[in-house]
């Protein structure tokens, strides 16, 4: 008896735990597995000094272990994974998109104020008309980088530093045939040799050996052999905190207001850099007369693009159910795979089929029609046709939606209504439709939302034109999203900063639509019960 | 439908990002994974290296939409292992992911040593601070006039250029026998063909308009009226505050698109695809497109195929110039490797053989006058090389982007009928404002 007693319990226990052996290897090497690779990351982040990063890393290391390996937190165990991507991939670009809308940002505003510096002195330099072509060797002595130069027509070799220059005497000159290759006293440095050493390196790119002080000519290698005589247009004055041209002393104060080498005649230096301009994208958002009188209009076409797209969609979508659903139907199959043919189509090639077809002169629609009609061309037939190849492309998934929330509204339910005398179309409107509505309306708030933003149909269709002015900029089909774009990214001129702004304006009224649009479902769902 | 492929879409994304990141963090820096990842799926990077650097290396962003980094690889690769460092090229799928990846990398320094792409993004890169001068010193003249005319700015050269493209007039012979003398001769032969219906009406000359308008394609017309963007001082400097766009050449240009419209020769909803399809069809007997059209519409005509300068009008002082891009290496003023950079463009790609080994690879006509002497073999490189000694580099200022969107929707405003002048003026208006704002 206890022998029994005590060998059930060791199977027990046994059973309790070897599972749980099991487990926690597994558990060990996965997590294990996962802090490799956020040590590795963190790694990388501290070299390359992106600090924000270290801290991410450095939280989400210690927080995966203390949430996997202490006993109580079980929620946390499903939540973290979500919670990390939703910080990384979403709470970032969210906060960095509305730090961006608060500055200038874009074309010439890209970096700081100390690369501005070096480019504008960097891209600045000319070469000497005629001037002279020198060969060089790069020589070293002591860790210090200089450059052996031989001048082309009297054959003198002289060593350049910063400082100026020094004869050698032709009996300490190496040579290789004609070609000269060292200097006594010196070691030569090869493309190899020189370029691996970062500190030689650093050296030899800052040699500029003045040629003649007067008119601030120096000698510039051009390539490890090579070396031509160069002027700065443009030299930093720390002292004014300004940039001064050398050809005619203009001096160029740093505005830090607007981000640019600014002289007292308005001329500014490009690049600038950039600053914080408060408010500033927003406000030009709401009062500047070409910005609101295209930022209304758009606003307007996406909301009504978004809201008649979901309806059209779902409306079609769901009167083809209803159809299919008639039992008294026949060949219901057929009908289901040709309507949904659409939907299994890849829709960017859709995209640009339709496009074709809607050609006003060459378009397949047109010339079954033998007519002209400017499908894309004019501002409402453009928008009519958006509207009617999103619904060819959309409406096959609300079918199938539709179709399958259709067979879970229960049988008796309709016959109940139709029992006490309810007509077809009232026991849909009242008993049908709301239930069918608890299924489909998170996925309607959700095409809209998609809709919203839906950059690729418009962009590939009509590109956002038919354009009403004489720019291209607020086209009569643009959404808000692809004329946000265009600001980013497509001119010429970016405008990230003013860009930023606006994604946040649609951030937040995506948002708003979206939570207004749950709290409807939720109510829906009180009828479902 | 869309939902759920944006939601699989979404989920790839994550799980792409993931192991790129994982990447960056096994390789030496992570910096250049996150520029590929914001590059899109465009940057495929290969590491060709060669042994016994002592760690230097070249790095080399180049397009691959036409075969271009392929040329470069083995050619770097070989002068790498010859100077005892490396060489890597880096392939994007379009010059326009190179550079938003070069814009994006500037400011964390993620960038190459030199890239490679065309000359007319010079002055937006210039204006963001990413590009040095480069300097062609005793090697300038052995280059194309119009190629160092393109990269020169305020009076420095900004990278070394090797090809030189501009459209010219691709003509079918079984429509028209020689190249015509006039582009009177030309509309005239276009409309008898219309008239027998060999030809398809709006397609006489075949040129790509589309809904945004082409200026790029234009041009030759757009000129052959007196019609200018920029002008290039001697200095390679612009004067932005002369602008041609809405000045009388313009305004002429925009008449006679009308009446070239009016008369079946050209139309408004003319896209680059239906350009191609005509000719090469032979419903149009001439083409205004680039050399990338050769390989096609050889296969297409055979020996029908002729490439044409596009002709002036009879008794017009205006040459009909096509634009002229120029394909140019360049370097970052923050490249990592400066001196391998400038040492590998002086001593390595201002050579023959290397100028002969990118055409060998990726044939487009030479910069370099010796070998494009050499190229000049091949008819059809020589004809678009002569008339593009007739061109004009795109002005490489920034501006000239707003010339680009503005002129060319004009253009197809003109062409479905809007008032020339009027459009014209707008246009100008536009375009002056865009400018004096940037």
């Amino acid at each position: 008896m206890t022998d029994t007693a005590t060998a059930e319990q060791e199977r027990e226990a046994k059973a309790s735990r070897s599972p749980g052996a099991a487990n926690i290897i597994t558990k060990v090497i996965l997590v294990g597995l996962i802090d490799v690779l956020l040590i590795l990351a963190l790694v990388t982040a501290v070299s390359s000094k992106w600090w924000l990063a270290v801290g991410f890393f450095g939280i989400v290391l210690v927080a995966v272990n203390v949430v996997y390996f202490a006993k109580r937190s079980l929620p946390l165990k499903y939540l973290i994974p979500g919670l990390v991507f939703l910080a990384a991939f979403q709470l970032y670009t969210m906060v960095f998109t509305g730090v961006t809308s608060f500055t200038n940002y874009g074309t010439g505003h890209l970096d700081d104020k100390q690369a501005a510096i070096v480019a504008i002195q960097a891209s600045s330099v000319v070469p000497v008309e005629g001037g002279t072509e020198y060969a060089v060797v790069p020589i070293l002595k002591d860790g210090t980088v200089s450059m052996l130069v031989t001048d082309p027509t009297t054959n003198t070799v002289r060593i350049g530093t910063n400082e100026g220059f020094t004869d050698v005497p032709s009996s300490d000159v190496q040579r290789s045939g004609e070609k000269v290759t060292g200097v006594t006293g010196y070691d030569s440095l090869n493309l190899g040799s020189l370029s691996s050493n970062a500190d030689y390196k650093a050296q030899w790119d800052a040699l500029q050996p003045p040629v003649d002080a007067a008119t601030g000519t120096y000698l510039r290698a051009i390539s490890i052999t090579k070396a031509t005589e160069a002027k700065s247009g443009y030299v930093y004055d720390e002292a004014q905190d300004a940039m001064i041209s050398t050809t005619d002393g203009t001096v160029y104060p740093a505005n830090s207001d607007i981000g640019n080498f600014e002289s007292s005649a308005g001329a500014k230096l490009t690049p600038g850099w950039k600053v914080g301009v408060g408010f500033s994208n927003y406000v030009s958002l709401l009062t500047d007369q070409t910005l609101r009188s295209r930022f209304l209009p758009i606003m307007t076409w996406t909301f009504v693009f978004a809201i008649m797209t979901t309806f059209l969609n779902f409306a079609l979508g769901l009167i083809l159910a209803l159809v299919l659903a008639e039992r008294r139907m026949r060949g219901k199959n057929v009908y289901r795979i040709l309507l949904i043919i659409p939907f299994m189509l890849p829709s960017v090639l859709m995209t640009l089929i339709w496009k074709g077809m809607l050609n006003t002169d060459f378009g397949l629609i047109n010339q079954v029609l033998t007519a002209q009609v400017p499908w894309l061309s004019d501002p409402f037939l453009a928008k009519f046709s958006i509207l009617m190849v999103n619904l060819w492309m959309g409406f096959p998934y609300f079918f199938l939606v539709c179709s399958g929330a259709l067979t879970a509204v229960p049988e008796d339910l309709k016959e109940a209504a139709f029992v006490d005398g309810a007509s077809g179309r009232y026991a849909f409107r009242t008993v049908v439709l709301p239930l069918l509505l608890v299924a489909t309306a998170p996925l309607l708030v959700t095409t809209f939302a998609f809709n919203f933003n839906n950059y690729a149909l418009i962009q590939l269709l009509t590109g956002g034109g038919p354009f009403p002015g004489a720019v291209i900029d607020g086209g009569s089909t643009d959404l808000l999203i692809n004329y946000t774009f265009r600001l980013a990214f497509t001119q010429a001129n970016q405008q990230l900063g003013l860009a930023s702004a606006i994604a946040m304006v649609i951030f937040v009224i995506v948002g708003t639509v979206s939570a207004f649009g749950f709290r409807l479902t939720k109510k829906l769902e009180e009828i479902g019960r | 439908m869309r939902l759920r492929k944006t939601h699989m879409a979404a989920l790839m994304g994550i799980v792409a990002l993931a192991a790129a990141a994982c990447g960056g963090s096994s390789s030496t820096s992570s910096s250049t994974t996150s520029a590929a990842a914001s590059s899109g799926s465009a940057a495929a990077s290969t590491g060709a290296t060669s042994g016994g650097g002592g760690g230097s290396e070249l790095v080399i962003w180049a397009d691959n939409s036409a075969n271009t980094a392929k040329a470069i690889e083995p050619l770097c690769v070989k002068w790498a292992q010859d100077n005892g460092v490396t060489c890597t090229v880096k392939k994007f799928n379009g010059g326009d992911d190179l550079k938003k990846a070069l814009i994006a990398g500037n400011s964390t320094g993620d960038v190459p040593d030199l890239f490679e792409g065309p000359h007319d993004t010079i002055g937006q890169l210039i204006t963001n601070g990413i590009l040095a001068p480069v300097d062609l010193a005793s090697n300038k003249s052995k280059f194309q006039d119009i190629a160092v005319k393109a990269v020169t700015l305020n009076g420095s050269t900004y990278g070394v250029p090797w090809a030189v493209e501009n459209v010219a007039l691709l003509t079918n012979k079984a429509l028209s026998p020689t190249c015509p003398a006039t582009l009177d001769e030309a509309v005239a032969n276009a409309k008898t063909l219309i008239a027998a219906g060999t030809a398809t009406s709006g397609l006489g000359i075949a040129m790509q308009i589309g809904e945004t308008g082409d200026a790029y394609h234009w041009n030759p017309l757009y000129t052959s009226d007196g019609g200018y963007t920029f002008k290039q001082g001697p200095d390679g400097s612009y004067d932005t505050s002369d602008m041609g766009v809405g000045k009388e050449g313009s305004i002429a240009a925009g008449v006679r698109l009308q009446q070239l419209v009016n008369d079946g020769i050209l139309k408004a909803s003319v896209s680059y695809d239906i350009a191609k399809e005509s000719f090469s069809k032979g419903t149009s007997p001439y083409f205004i497109t680039g050399p990338w059209q050769i390989p096609d519409q050889k296969t297409a005509l055979g020996a029908n195929l002729m490439v044409c300068p596009v002709p002036n009008w009879a008794g017009s002082s205006f040459q009909a110039q096509p634009f002229v891009g120029v394909r140019t290496f360049m370097q970052p003023a923050k490249a990592k490797n400066a001196v391998l950079a400038s040492t590998f463009l002086n001593d390595e790609v201002m050579t023959t053989e290397f100028m002969d080994g990118m055409f060998a690879v990726d044939p487009r006509p030479p910069a370099w006058i010796e070998s494009y002497d050499k190229a000049a073999s091949d008819p059809y490189i020589k004809a678009f090389g002569d008339y593009g000694k007739l061109g004009e580099p795109i002005p490489a200022i920034q501006q000239m982007a707003f010339v680009f969107t503005d002129l060319g929707l004009a253009e197809y405003k003109i062409a479905s009928g809007a008032d020339p002048t009027t459009t014209m003026t707008e246009a100008q208006a536009s375009i002056n404002k865009q400018i004096a704002g940037s």
